[in-house]
Order: structure tokens, then C-alpha cells, then sequence
């Protein structure tokens, strides 16, 4: 896809990065300005030090790396490498990609990643055969390290039961005031015993939990103890259960696919479809790591409707970290979705094709909200840990009761209450279509499709 | 199926959240003989029962408001250009570019997009009463005072003082237009017991049906503890004509005015100004501007039986009463005694934009949203602006380039650009070459001056950019731009 000064600047991570991007734009600051004709630009920009940052970008999604210090992303110098072929000024050299160039492709992820076959091909040229005898020591040691992993997971289930048996017997409405504590404390023992996962959400549930009025609270944590209750149960009870089901406990606890386990996976389900990114969120998580996630609704016919994609970037990197894609942009593509009985999760094994930004590209639900909730049921039925499920329903209207909004059928009876007033603009703005994150107390407002155009979450 | 039964769940429920002490969960209603052991599973089983509710509405939503404007809404392109202009680190809505939009979206009869509200919060909150209704709805959401429960729900003259302060405003604006003297009596009877900003409030509500009969009670409020209702009282005063209390004002100040005379015979040739002696130095400008700001240039004049031409001839010398009488040249719009005034101060021209019309604005807009109640008269008429801008801004006399905050007095006076013959005198003044041609020129000062610069203009100071350091007018060039698409049709 061609870069354009509206893309650079959505990928932009602040105003100030622009403005410093543009102090670059002098030709004679870049000793070297080189394309590839495959959708990468590279070049030398000089600044204070002796040698010139090397700077690669990819055309297609905008992807860029820089040997500077800079943490924001992408920096000035990506920026303003993107803004000289924007602008079309500058003179780029038609040349062979330089090893910089090759290593940086060789180590991305994504549509334009290089083909992994063809390094290890000649990787395995010049390297010597491996030893099998040093591969079956490997095989096995591999698997002692799973077998012990799964058993000190099952012991970590046992202690959680206990935990949950003493907060039962005291009774969950005490449970609040100390949940902090004992919240961060039980999360440390699971994550001891490798239930990383698992710790992740006892150790996240204080958080959500104060952020409910106080009569709510001892009902968020029987609901939150079940869902945990829950997975242990279907943790220990996997192989009698369906290989989705059991996908979805053993995630749910922390084992993890890599994105090449992922890509050779069987089971696990693909969709090749035209995608419309519906909404970006960034969040910081107890583990000094910022999870990115990229909302993704189908607009061609087919299942799965929606994904999610998952980043993690170390908190240290600041809020500044750009997603690579924004709301409102359409792409083909075909995605992996992680092994679940209600997929959501992907990663896009290939993307045919540019990422387009084109107001045809809408969001047209087919459901209305009694339907968007349905569909809800039948995936929380099917996956009882659900968190946060994606609703995309015509033929609503937000509306005001009090200080909250409500999302509402505009002819029926359902009614959402919205996490926040951050959809206070679209209060009278009449019918319109929404997508959302519903957690199943409170519905965050993302997306909408309205008669005064597109409305996205700021 | 007996195990799902929602009433047994709820009762499972309601027990685990009260503890087992208070009462076992219905295990054997639950999972019938082989109950033993089984609260974990009793805790699932209600929890995620529980996950499948739904939420129940409420029993009412409030009605829309729904706001008639008439404004068209922003292009595209201008949406897209406000945002990256008005938003982000370091936008203060308070800075030429944000107040040229906003300048600009009045004039134009524009309005920002309703869904950019919350981004553009800042800037719609500092200029609401420019940006039509829709956006004046938008920041006085959930603000509108409300009555107490204490409150009565009729106001009348036996209870209007136990109401809040709005509403105590609102009833005597009923009594003042039934009747004038009635309203003030109230007003004055309830004065000592009031606070600042509440006297304040009652005191502009006497603003309509002044007379003279209002003048005694004026006259007794110079001495109020509270400097705002002191200052509003005495700009009521001068309303009135024939006033006692402006002429003492005008002896006050007169008496201050040290005259020396010489020639044959003695003709007065230089006035010097006493101040006070607790005006800190620093504050003697603004002392005499503030001092003067009652009563017009021609009662001072004849004061002296002086021409006013003679005075300011004669206060030459003195810089603070050279700025008073410049002040009140530009409150009275008589542009070719201000031009004779601010040649002896050129680069004073800010001081005296701000005294004149820059705080009466403040003052004003806030109070009133001046777009709905008529062009207040300390701003200049359309015909008078281009005359008076000629008068203050002489850069042929500048030394040095303005600080860029003095750009904004300007640009409230304006309520726009520059007109074109003044802006292009700045464009070719040699403190502009001298700025564009330093290798750090200062960004600020680009970006208030191409927000001031008329649409005619806008292709010769981008042309004059693209000759300066490259960085520097970035963000003023982002002004350009967004001011561009604004006029577009």
C-alpha cells in the first residue's frame, strides 16, 4: 500500500514525533534512501553521533525499525523516512536489500515476514546434521519439564480449591475489603506453580471488582470464584473433554501456543475473509507488560464473526507504542484462530493485499441487541470463562438515565448500562449500529456506524 | 432438571455471599445424594448461573435534548486538521491558532463534528459561546445548577434571598423590568448581607432600566470591600449622564496630574503623573489605566481647558499616562489620536489592546455568550477595525519582534484575521525578515502571526515559510492548513 501523509500520521505516535519528523525531511540528512520495489524502504538518516541510525519500513503495514534510541514507536527518523516517499521529493534508489534490511524481515511477525523455509534451507546448507541421540536427550528432557510443569499446575488447583473453600466459609460479602491482599498473594503462589494464567485473573480481579459500586461487589467475586472453579475443574478433568474445550482450559490456566505451534496446529480453526479493525485497546497489565489488542469484525459472510489480535510490549516502551492498524482500516486475510470452542483469539497467518482505509468498508451487524446477547449465551455456554465478548448489533441508540447511558434496542426491550460516558456524543444521534466489548455487567462502546458518519472510541 | 432450578441457585447464591455460618447452600436440593462435599461445586454452578442475567433496564430514560442548530458541521478535511491542531500535548486552547478556529468556525457559521467533542473538551469549553449551540449544550451538560430540596419552587420578594444566587438573579431581572426602582431597593437592602460574587451578580442585573435614580446607591458602592463590584458599580456610573460621582473621579484623578507650564504667556507643556504610593512600581501602568478607564478623554480635557490633542502632546514624558490616554483613545476608537500615542511607545500597543478590550471580553463572554446578546460596543465595528489596527501596530517603529502573547489582546479585537493592508505591513516589516532568517526563529511567534493572517494572504506567508528553518513553522503552516479548509466552500 502506498504510504500517505494521513496513514504516517495515524501511525504517528504524538504530535511531537511529527513535528520532530519533519526537522528530518532535508535530503542531504540521508546519505542513503533505498527500496526494494517489495514494499520496503530503508535508509541512513545522520544524526548527532558519528554513524547514521539505520532505519527500515515496510510500505504495506507501515511496520518500522530503527537502530536510535528513541522508544517511542515508531521514531522520528521511521516517520520521517515514511514522509519522504509520502511526499514523493526525494530520490529512493532502487537496490538490493542490505543484511540490516533481510535481518529485520527475517525477525517480524506478520503479513510481510519473510518465508522462514528458505533461511533454514540454507541455514541447514552449512550447518552439520543435528545428533539424533542430542535430539531424543532433548525430546526428554522437554517432556520431564511438561510432566512437571503439569503436576505442580494440579497441585496449584488443589490449593486454589482450599482458598476458595476458606473465602466460602467465611462468606463472599467479606470478601472485598481484603481481596487486594489475598487476591496478590494466592496470584504468587499460582504463578509458583506455573499457572500463570490462572494468577493473571486472580490477580486482575481486585481491579475490576473496585471498579463496581460497593453492592455489587460479593456478586462479581461468586461470579469471578466460579469461572475459576470452573477452569480448574475442566483443567483436571481434560481428557474427558471435548479437545476444544480442554484447548480452552489449558490456555485458560497459561499454557501458550507460539505463533509457529499455532500455524501448524490442526485444530486449529482459520477464516480467510475480509476484516474491518473495529477498535484498538491498550492495557497495562500486572506483569509490566502493555497488551495491545486489535478488534477485528467479519465483514464477508462467515464464521468466526470477530477476532481479537494480541500484542505484548514491555511497559517500560511507554503509552506511545502505535498499533498497526487503526479503526475505520479494512484488509484480506486469513486467520488462525487459538484452538477454542468460541474462537477469538488470531493471528493473521497471511494478508492478501493492502490495508485500505474506505468509509465502504462499514460495519452492517446482522443481529439486533436481543440477538448480539443471544449469540453472547450460546458462547459463554460454550467457553464458561468467557471475559469480555464482542457485540456488534443494528438498530440501537444510546440513551441517558440518570448520570449513567444505557445501550438500547430502538424497538425492543433490551438495554445495556456502558462502562463510561465516552459515547455521551452519540446520545440523540438517533439509530444507529454499534460494536462493543460486553463483559457481562457493562458494555464498552468501541465502534458505531451512525447517520453523522463514524463514530470510534477516542 | 432439578440441579438448574434458578430458585435453588439463588438460594445457593445468596448463602455462599453470607457465609456459611449464616446458612448452608441447598447441597442436597442441589446435587441430591451425592451432596457431600460439593459447596466448590454449589459456588460454580450459582456463579455462572448468575453470568447468563441480563441486566434490567430502567424504569425511565431521560428524554433527549434535542438542540436546534443551524450551524453546517465541518468538513472532513477540516475534522481531521482541528483534531491534530486543537488536541495532543502542548495545545492550549488559549493560543492564536485555537482562537483563530474559533474566530473562524463563528464566522463561517460552522461547528466542530459532535462526536470530536470529547477530544476537543479543552478548546470547546475555552470558546463555547463561539461555537453554536450544539457545542454550548455540550459543555453546560449535567452543569445546570440545580434547586436545592430546601429550596421554594416560586420565588417571590418574601423568600427570594433564601434561593441560590442564580435564582436570586433571576427574580430581581423580573422585578428590575416590572420595576426599576423596586429591584433596587431590594438589591440595596440585601447588599451587607451578601458575599462578593453574589452582590456582583444582583449589581449586572441593574445594568437594564439604568437611571438616575439608581446613582446615589452606585455612588455609595465606590467604597465596597469587593474590587469587582467597586469596578462594576463605577462602570454603571458612567452610563449615567451628568453623574457626581464620575466627576469626583474625574477631580481624583485630575488632582494627581502635576502640571509645569513655560513660555510667553505660560502654556501648560508637560503633565506627569502622581501615583499613589502604595502602587508598587511594576503596577503603576496598570494603576493608571485602571484609573482613567471611568470617564471619557474629552471630560478630562476640559478639566484642564486643554484640547485633548494638547494633553497628549503634553504627556509625552510620562509612559504611564501616555499608556492611560492611549487606552482610552482605543476604548473611544479614535484611531488617529491612538496612532499619535502609540508612536511614542511603539511596541506598548499589547498593553494597551489588552486594558481596552482583552479584559472587558474576558469579563463579558463568560457572562453573557456575546454571539447570542449583539456585538458588545468596547469591541470595534467592523468599519472602525482596519483604522485601529493601522493605529496600534506601527511595526515600521518595532525593534524587536512582539512577544507572541501580545498577538492575542489583538486577535480578541479582531474577532478574526488581520485586516489585509495591516497584515501585509507586518509580512514585509524588517522585525519579520530578521525573525524568518534566524536559524532558531521562534515557533510561537510564526504560529500567531499566520493565525492573524487573512485568507488573501495565506499562499505569500506560506511562501515566506518554506524560506525558513524547516520544524519551526510547522505547526503554524498546521494552522494554515486548517484555517484553509475551513474556508473552503
Amino acid at each position: 500500500m502506498p504510504l500517505t501523509l494521513a496513514k504516517i500520521e495515524e501511525l504517528a505516535p504524538d504530535q511531537a514525533a511529527l513535528d520532530a519528523a519533519r526537522k528530518l525531511l532535508r535530503v542531504q540528512t540521508w546519505p542513503l534512501l533505498a527500496f526494494d520495489g517489495a514494499g520496503f524502504l530503508w535508509g541512513e538518516c545522520q544524526g548527532s553521533g558519528a554513524s547514521p541510525y539505520r532505519v527500515v519500513v515496510c510500505e504495506d503495514d507501515g511496520g518500522a525499525k530503527c537502530s536510535c534510541p528513541s522508544r517511542k514507536f515508531p521514531c522520528k527518523h521511521g516517520l520521517a523516512l515514511m514522509w519522504l516517499r509520502a511526499d514523493g521529493k526525494a530520490d529512493f534508489v532502487n537496490a538490493a536489500r542490505p543484511v540490516f534490511v533481510e535481518e529485520w524481515i527475517g525477525r517480524r511477525r506478520g503479513a510481510s515476514a519473510a518465508p522462514k523455509e528458505e533461511p533454514r534451507a540454507s541455514m541447514a546448507a552449512e550447518a552439520p546434521p543435528p545428533d539424533p541421540k542430542d535430539e531424543v536427550k532433548a525430546e526428554a528432557a522437554r517432556e520431564r519439564n511438561r510432566q512437571a510443569r503439569e503436576a505442580s499446575i494440579l497441585a496449584g488447583l488443589d490449593e486454589l480449591d482450599r482458598w476458595l473453600a476458606d473465602r466460602i466459609e467465611a462468606g463472599l460479602a467479606a470478601f472485598p475489603a481484603t481481596a487486594a491482599q489475598k487476591c496478590e498473594k494466592f496470584a504468587r503462589r499460582l504463578v509458583d506453580a506455573k499457572a500463570g494464567g490462572l494468577a493473571a485473573r486472580i490477580e486482575q480481579f481486585p481491579s475490576g471488582m473496585l471498579a463496581l459500586p460497593e453492592a455489587l461487589r460479593a456478586e462479581f467475586a461468586l461470579e469471578a470464584m466460579a469461572q475459576w472453579r470452573l477452569i480448574a475443574q475442566a483443567y483436571r478433568r481434560r481428557e474427558e473433554l471435548p479437545p476444544l474445550l480442554a484447548a480452552d482450559a489449558r490456555q485458560a490456566v497459561g499454557w501458550t501456543l507460539t505463533r509457529e505451534a499455532l500455524l501448524a496446529e490442526p485444530t486449529a480453526p482459520r477464516a480467510k475473509g475480509r476484516w474491518l479493525v473495529v477498535a484498538t485497546l491498550s492495557e497495562a497489565q500486572p506483569d509490566r507488560l502493555r497488551r495491545l489488542e486489535t478488534w477485528l469484525a467479519r465483514l464477508d459472510e462467515g464464521a468466526p464473526a470477530f477476532a481479537v489480535l494480541m500484542d505484548f510490549v514491555p511497559l517500560a516502551g511507554g503509552a506511545s507504542v502505535g498499533f498497526g492498524f487503526s479503526p475505520g482500516e479494512s484488509f484480506e486475510a486469513e486467520l488462525v484462530f487459538h484452538p477454542s470452542q468460541a474462537p477469538l483469539r488470531a493471528i493473521v497467518a497471511a494478508q492478501n493485499g493492502a490495508t485500505l482505509r474506505d468509509r465502504s468498508a462499514a460495519l452492517a451487524p446482522r443481529r439486533d441487541l436481543s440477538g448480539a446477547l443471544d449469540a453472547y449465551d450460546d458462547a459463554l455456554s460454550l467457553s464458561p470463562w468467557l471475559g469480555a465478548w464482542p457485540l456488534a448489533t443494528r438498530d440501537v441508540e444510546v440513551r441517558g438515565a440518570g448520570k449513567a447511558l444505557w445501550l438500547c434496542d430502538a424497538t425492543g426491550p433490551e438495554a445495556l448500562p456502558l462502562k463510561d460516558d465516552a459515547a455521551a456524543p452519540l446520545v440523540g444521534a438517533g439509530t444507529i449500529s454499534m460494536f462493543g466489548l460486553w463483559d457481562g455487567r457493562r458494555f464498552a462502546p468501541a465502534f458505531a456506524e451512525t447517520a453523522l458518519g463514524r463514530w470510534v472510541r477516542p | 432438571m432439578t440441579a438448574l432450578d434458578p430458585k435453588l441457585l439463588e438460594a445457593a447464591a445468596a448463602s455462599l455471599i453470607a457465609g456459611r455460618s449464616r446458612g448452608a447452600p441447598p447441597l442436597d436440593a442441589l446435587f441430591g445424594a451425592a451432596a457431600e462435599g460439593r459447596a466448590l461445586d454449589a459456588l460454580a454452578l450459582a456463579g455462572q448461573a448468575r453470568r447468563f442475567r441480563r441486566p434490567a433496564p430502567p424504569e425511565t430514560f431521560d428524554e433527549a435534548d434535542l438542540v436546534e442548530d443551524a450551524r453546517a458541521i465541518v468538513s472532513d478535511e477540516a475534522r481531521g486538521l482541528m483534531l491534530r491542531l486543537l488536541t495532543g500535548k502542548g495545545a492550549d486552547p488559549q493560543e492564536a491558532p485555537a482562537r483563530a478556529i474559533a474566530f473562524a468556525l463563528e464566522a463561517k457559521r460552522l461547528r466542530p463534528h459532535p462526536f470530536d467533542l470529547p477530544r476537543l473538551e479543552a478548546f470547546v469549553r475555552a470558546h463555547a459561546e463561539l461555537l453554536g449551540a450544539t457545542v454550548l449544550a455540550w459543555t453546560t451538560r449535567g452543569e445546570e445548577p440545580r434547586p436545592s430540596h430546601f429550596e421554594p419552587d416560586a420565588v417571590d420578594e418574601s423568600n427570594w434571598l433564601t434561593v441560590a444566587p442564580f435564582r436570586q438573579a433571576q427574580f430581581i431581572a423580573r422585578v428590575r423590568a416590572r420595576d426599576p426602582n423596586l429591584a433596587r431597593d431590594m438589591v440595596a437592602a440585601a447588599f451587607p448581607s451578601l458575599k462578593a460574587d453574589a452582590r456582583a451578580r444582583l449589581l449586572e442585573t441593574l445594568a437594564a432600566g439604568l437611571s438616575e435614580a439608581d446613582e446615589p446607591f452606585l455612588e455609595s458602592l465606590a467604597g465596597d470591600r469587593a474590587p469587582k463590584v467597586k469596578e462594576l458599580a463605577a462602570r454603571l456610573l458612567t452610563a449615567l449622564p451628568g453623574s457626581e460621582g464620575l466627576q469626583k473621579q474625574i477631580d481624583d484623578f485630575a488632582s494627581r496630574i502635576k502640571i509645569s507650564k513655560a513660555g510667553i504667556p505660560l502654556r501648560p507643556t508637560a503633565l506627569e503623573l502622581e501615583t499613589p504610593a502604595d502602587v508598587p512600581a511594576h503596577f503603576v501602568h496598570l494603576w493608571a489605566a485602571a484609573a482613567m478607564s471611568p470617564f471619557p478623554l474629552d471630560r478630562l480635557a476640559a478639566h484642564f481647558s486643554m484640547s485633548i490633542d494638547e494633553i497628549c502632546a503634553a504627556a509625552k514624558d510620562d509612559t504611564p499616562l501616555l499608556l492611560a490616554l492611549a487606552v482610552g483613545a482605543m476604548r473611544e476608537k479614535r484611531a488617529e489620536l491612538l496612532a499619535g500615542l502609540i508612536r511614542q511607545a511603539p511596541l506598548s500597543w499589547h498593553f494597551v489592546v489588552e486594558q481596552a478590550i482583552e479584559r472587558n471580553y474576558e469579563n463579558f463572554s463568560r457572562r453573557f455568550n456575546w454571539p447570542f446578546f449583539g456585538r458588545p460596543d468596547f469591541l470595534c465595528a467592523p468599519e472602525e477595525v482596519e483604522p485601529m489596527c493601522a493605529a496600534l501596530l506601527q511595526p515600521e517603529f518595532w525593534e524587536m519582534a512582539p512577544q507572541p502573547a501580545a498577538f492575542r489582546p489583538l486577535q480578541t479585537m479582531l474577532c478574526g484575521a488581520l485586516p489585509e493592508s495591516v497584515a501585509r505591513k507586518l509580512l514585509e516589516a524588517k522585525f519579520w525578515r530578521e525573525m524568518l532568517a534566524k536559524e532558531e526563529p521562534d515557533a510561537l511567534t510564526l504560529t500567531a502571526l499566520a493565525s492573524l493572517t487573512p485568507k488573501a494572504l495565506r499562499s505569500q506567508i506560506r511562501d515566506q515559510f518554506s524560506r525558513a528553518a524547516p520544524g519551526y513553522a510547522a505547526r503554524a503552516l498546521l494552522a494554515l492548513d486548517c484555517l484553509d479548509s475551513l474556508d473552503a466552500p
